[in-house]
């Protein structure tokens, strides 16, 4: 009896497995790699690259992994078809699950718009669309977000260390990117990968700088991976977060990771970023800021609109040791250099994913005082949040009253302290604001040629941080870089490559946010902090300005 | 440490920068400017007042980025004293909004366009300006306003006390004969140098109305099209609309002499649905018979380039913000189907009762689905397709219109007579009763 029950459950619960379709989730594929999203210049899956698919009831619960080769069209039961209109081959799957497939495009899938369908067990899932094109460049990072630390070798003589924040490269050192799209090969996709250089015209920028690159072609380790070995240059920034980006054909530019390089392959370090050896071996950080935030938005509305706010951000976090830690803020470039980022989501929004490790919250208190030369003020938080408005003015609308509250002078924030942080005073001099030169000239933004931004009234320690970027809604997709401009500049120049990857704006308004920020409150901009309970934190005092722009 | 900006931006943004300038695009406004003299006059206050005049409403929608909004309206009725409603959705007290006040009656003549400015402070008090520049509004009216101190929102799907009545801003008187059965907007709404705002498509005589969006003006004469006329959609540009036409045609009108200029016959089928892409290349058209389809129609061309049968009696049909989806609705037999229009091969089959409209948000990562017998909306993660929230709303749920700024939803309740206004994060709801049935919606600017 019991037997016979047993086997009922079984064949009913095998009959539901059989029975469930796989699906590939909506915007399912993405290079392995980059995880770009494909609504950006970068979102196609080059021939002969790895590619991610997203799903339910794409293979079998156990995982499976193919480990030798030739490599098979099916594996655990998966086959994936890469069709467009009557033509279509076989994706060679690397690795198959319920909710995940590694596969390789093949090197002579069709070009263009083409559809990806999963067979499992014989029932064939939806066809998803993808962009296939000859070559596009993921870089593969440690955190599989597509950005943070990339998967780098430096090449020594004896033998090949991962790159990491503990072990850095140097200048002058032979690296190694790992990742995945540089192109075609004429062979075989299934069989041991060729050695020798693709023909792709390869680009390697490290912190801005152009590399010399060695080689460009298959590693010989992996089916589909790619490794591009170059020359870290003379002139490339010291940091534990240097950006690394490849381009490829001229004009196709990966995704961002970053490096670590110190000047003789010792821990990196971050002179500037006074919460930097904190956050990478782990322990309670905190930042305080006071910042006045103006924007201006001419696209897509009426009229001009200028609203300016008061902002009070806290942050207290404890984080663990981590090599390869990495945070949006804590790891902002080297002055001078730009970072990227392409994500699915809306970037303004915070429908982005979170950056990887993220730190857990310390809970700072729910009250803090205010005072400065108008009086005190009793801030009441959420300590779960990370920003209180003090005060807004929107001279667009007359007759409103102007509530800003952070006027030049000093000030200070006192805290009774919370849980997990104690009591403190922070004293915070609020500059007088800087004026952004051109900001009403730049707009549109031409992607095709390098953007300068010109700037009066900083000081000369002072850093310019600039954030920029477009969201393409229709597709999800969001495309941002972050650079910092040397100390005491008053111009910086985005490059090209930083600006091929943002997408183009849309002939609706609605359908794009293009945006560019300017702000004085990078972490070279603050002071150290002694706040009981923290291993460091940093208060900052600056503003913010920023504008809507069209990006061509 | 977890001090990143991709938390901060959305914050500071949300202090003016994307949600204003959506917003600034479009606003569901109905009223009148004397109310607002009168509100205005009487120290820009929201205490009980005399609304003189005709019985018309104000309806003032406040959003921002987080998907609070404050929408306040002004009962109306001759004579009698007028207690402003006010409903807050969400937490947070910082709101700023600007939107096209569009719709002035006469004795107006000059068009009310401006922006208008509410920020709701932590103690409560809100701000509420009027910036009128263009002539005969040659003041600006500014004022502090009082909420009332029990506004919070009754939550999703629990009783609460009989919805305000919302009478209606305007009629557009038309031919004795059936209701309109579709109105499509333009997107750039009231503009004074364009004539034509809306279209209504009259079913019974198988005419095309044209409507001025700022005045409320049809025009003097129909545009005849192929009987039955069902559905209308505009190209992007705005040059042309398509109109389907059960008895087997897709009509096409050229916007600016408003005339038919082609017919493209479509033996066999029954044309109901229709959806454009975005870039007005393709047009998507359900075929509503027992041997339903999925028609594509290039638009340069205006040829019929596939058909893909699909179950019985397709009604609607809507694009995904990508164009890569086309949600098609069967009323009939409770389900939506997803088409994927690379391949025009079906991705997935959605088991909901009686469907009827569907929207999405701006990146498409949800779509938003009115079961009209069950008088529900139903949120869907579009990534696999799951129901996320089961809305209630009025009776008979039918068309859906998403705010650009994916704050808020509005859902047309045929049967209830009435408009519910759904958060698209708490989904907190918020109902209106309307003197009639409504159907069509589109926003105006």
């Amino acid at each position: 009896m019991l037997r016979a029950s047993t086997a009922v459950v079984l064949f009913f619960t095998l009959s539901l497995a059989w029975g469930q379709a796989p699906a590939i989730n909506y915007r399912g594929v993405v290079n392995a790699a980059s995880m770009a999203p494909q609504g950006l210049p970068g979102g196609a899956i080059a021939q002969g690259s790895i590619f991610t698919i997203s799903g339910s009831n794409l293979g079998p619960a156990a995982p499976v992994a193919a480990t030798t080769f030739p490599l098979g069209s099916s594996l655990g039961g998966v086959s994936i078809r890469v069709f467009q209109g009557n033509t279509s081959v076989n994706a060679l799957p690397l690795f198959v699950s319920s909710s995940q497939i590694n596969a390789i495009m093949p090197s002579n899938a069709p070009l263009g718009m083409a559809s990806v369908q999963v067979t499992y067990n014989s029932q064939a899932s939806n066809a998803s669309p993808v962009r296939v094109a000859s070559s596009v460049f993921g870089i593969f990072a440690a955190g599989n977000t597509g950005f943070g630390p990339g998967i780098l070798q430096n090449i020594t003589a004896q033998n090949q260390p991962g790159n990491n924040l503990l072990a850095p490269a140097t200048r002058n050192q032979t690296v190694t990117i790992l990742g995945t799209g540089l192109g075609p090969i004429t062979g075989a996709d299934n069989v041991a990968p060729p050695s020798g250089n693709l023909p792709t015209q390869v680009e390697v920028f490290v912190g801005g700088q152009s590399a010399g690159v060695k080689s460009s072609g298959r590693s010989a380790c992996c089916a589909g991976v790619d490794q591009i070995t170059f020359t870290v240059p003379a002139s490339a920034p010291l940091g534990c977060w240097v950006p690394v980006i490849v381009r490829t054909g001229g004009t196709t530019v990966s995704n961002a990771v970053t490096m670590a390089i110190s000047s003789d392959g010792s821990p990196c370090s971050e002179p500037a970023n006074p919460l930097a050896q904190a956050f990478i071996q782990g322990g309670n950080i905190g930042t305080l800021m006071l910042f006045r935030a103006a924007v201006h938005e001419d696209t897509g509305v009426l009229a001009p609109v200028d609203v300016s706010n008061d902002v009070f951000y806290y942050d207290f976090a404890a984080v663990p040791s981590n090599p390869f830690a990495y945070a949006f803020f804590l790891s902002q470039p080297p002055a001078g250099s730009c970072n990227l980022f392409m994500q699915a989501g809306d970037f303004w929004t915070n429908t982005t994913p979170p950056p990887a490790n993220p730190p857990a919250r310390l809970n700072p208190g729910s009250s803090f005082t205010l005072t400065g030369a108008a009086g005190a003020q009793n801030l009441t938080v959420d300590p779960a949040a990370r920003a209180l408005y003090l005060g807004t003015f929107a001279p667009f609308a007359p007759g409103l009253p102007n509530l800003l509250t952070l006027n030049p002078g000093n000030y200070t924030v006192s805290s009774v302290g919370g849980a997990a942080v104690g009591a403190f005073q922070a004293q915070l001099s609020m500059p007088a604001t800087f004026s952004w030169t051109n900001r009403d000239q730049i707009s549109p933004v031409d992607r095709t040629k390098p953007l300068t931004l010109t700037w009066t009234g900083v000081g000369p320690q002072q850093s310019v941080g600039i954030l920029g970027g477009n969201v393409d809604l229709p597709t999800n997709s969001s495309a941002i870089f972050f650079c910092v401009a040397p100390p005491g500049s008053a111009s910086f120049t985005v490059p090209a490559q930083v600006l091929n990857v943002i997408p183009a704006a849309r002939a609706n308004a609605l359908r794009s946010k293009g945006a560019i920020y300017l702000f004085n409150m990078t972490l070279d901009d603050g002071a150290p902090l002694s706040v009981p309970g923290l291993d460091s934190a940093l208060a900052i005092a600056g503003h913010l300005q920023g504008r809507t722009v069209t990006f061509q | 440490m977890s001090f990143k900006p991709i938390r901060l931006l959305p914050l500071l943004l949300g202090l003016g920068l994307f949600a204003e300038g959506v917003l600034a695009q479009f606003s569901v406004v109905f009223g009148d400017r004397d109310h607002l003299d009168n509100w205005i006059a009487q120290g820009n206050h929201f205490t009980p007042f005399n609304l003189p005049g005709n019985p018309e409403n104000a309806v003032l929608v406040c959003m921002k980025d987080s998907g609070d909004y404050y929408m306040v309206s002004f009962p109306g009725g001759t004579g009698s004293q007028a207690q402003p409603n006010v409903v807050k959705v969400g937490t947070s007290l910082h709101c700023v909004a600007s939107f096209d006040f569009s719709g002035a009656p006469l004795p107006y003549t000059g068009l009310i366009k401006g922006l208008r400015y509410l920020q709701c402070l932590a103690d409560g008090s809100c701000s509420f300006s009027f910036p009128m520049s263009a002539p005969p509004l040659d003041r600006v009216d500014a004022g502090m306003v009082e909420l009332p101190q029990a506004f919070a929102a009754a939550p999703a799907g629990t009783a609460g006390p009989p919805p305000p009545l919302l009478p209606l801003f305007r009629t557009v008187p038309l031919p004795p004969g059936y209701p309109p059965s579709a109105l499509s907007g333009f997107t750039a709404g009231c503009d004074p140098a364009n004539h034509v705002g809306f279209l209504l498509v009259e079913h019974s005589t198988g005419t095309l109305w044209a409507v001025q969006a700022c005045n409320g003006t049809r025009s003097s004469t129909g545009i005849p099209v192929v009987s039955n006329p069902l559905q209308v959609a505009f190209t992007p540009d705005q040059s042309m609309a398509l109109v389907t036409s059960f008895d087997g045609a897709v009509n096409f009108i050229d916007l600016a002499s408003l005339r038919p200029v082609a017919t493209l016959s479509t033996p066999g089928d029954h044309p109901s649905g229709i959806a454009i892409s975005s870039d007005g290349s393709t047009a998507y058209v359900t075929s509503f018979t027992n041997s339903g389809a999925l028609l594509t129609i290039d638009i340069a061309s205006r040829k019929l380039t596939n058909r893909l049968p699909l179950a019985f009696y397709p009604q609607s049909v809507f694009l995904s913000p990508d164009d890569s989806l086309a949600w098609v609705t069967f009323p009939f037999s409770n389900t939506v189907t997803v088409v994927d229009t690379l391949t025009a091969t079906v991705v997935q089959t959605l088991s909901i009762l009686t469907p009827y409209g569907v929207a999405f948000n701006s990146t498409g990562t949800r779509a938003y689905v009115s079961s009209r017998q069950l008088g529900l909306v139903q949120a869907i993660d579009t990534a696999n397709y799951s129901t996320i929230k089961s809305v209630p709303v009025g009776a008979g749920p039918v068309e859906i219109l998403i705010a650009p700024d994916d704050t808020f939803g509005v859902v047309s309740n045929f049967d209830g007579s009435s408009l519910t206004v759904f958060d698209l994060t708490t989904f907190a709801t918020s109902t209106v009763r309307l003197p009639s049935q409504p159907l069509g919606m589109a926003f105006a600017q």
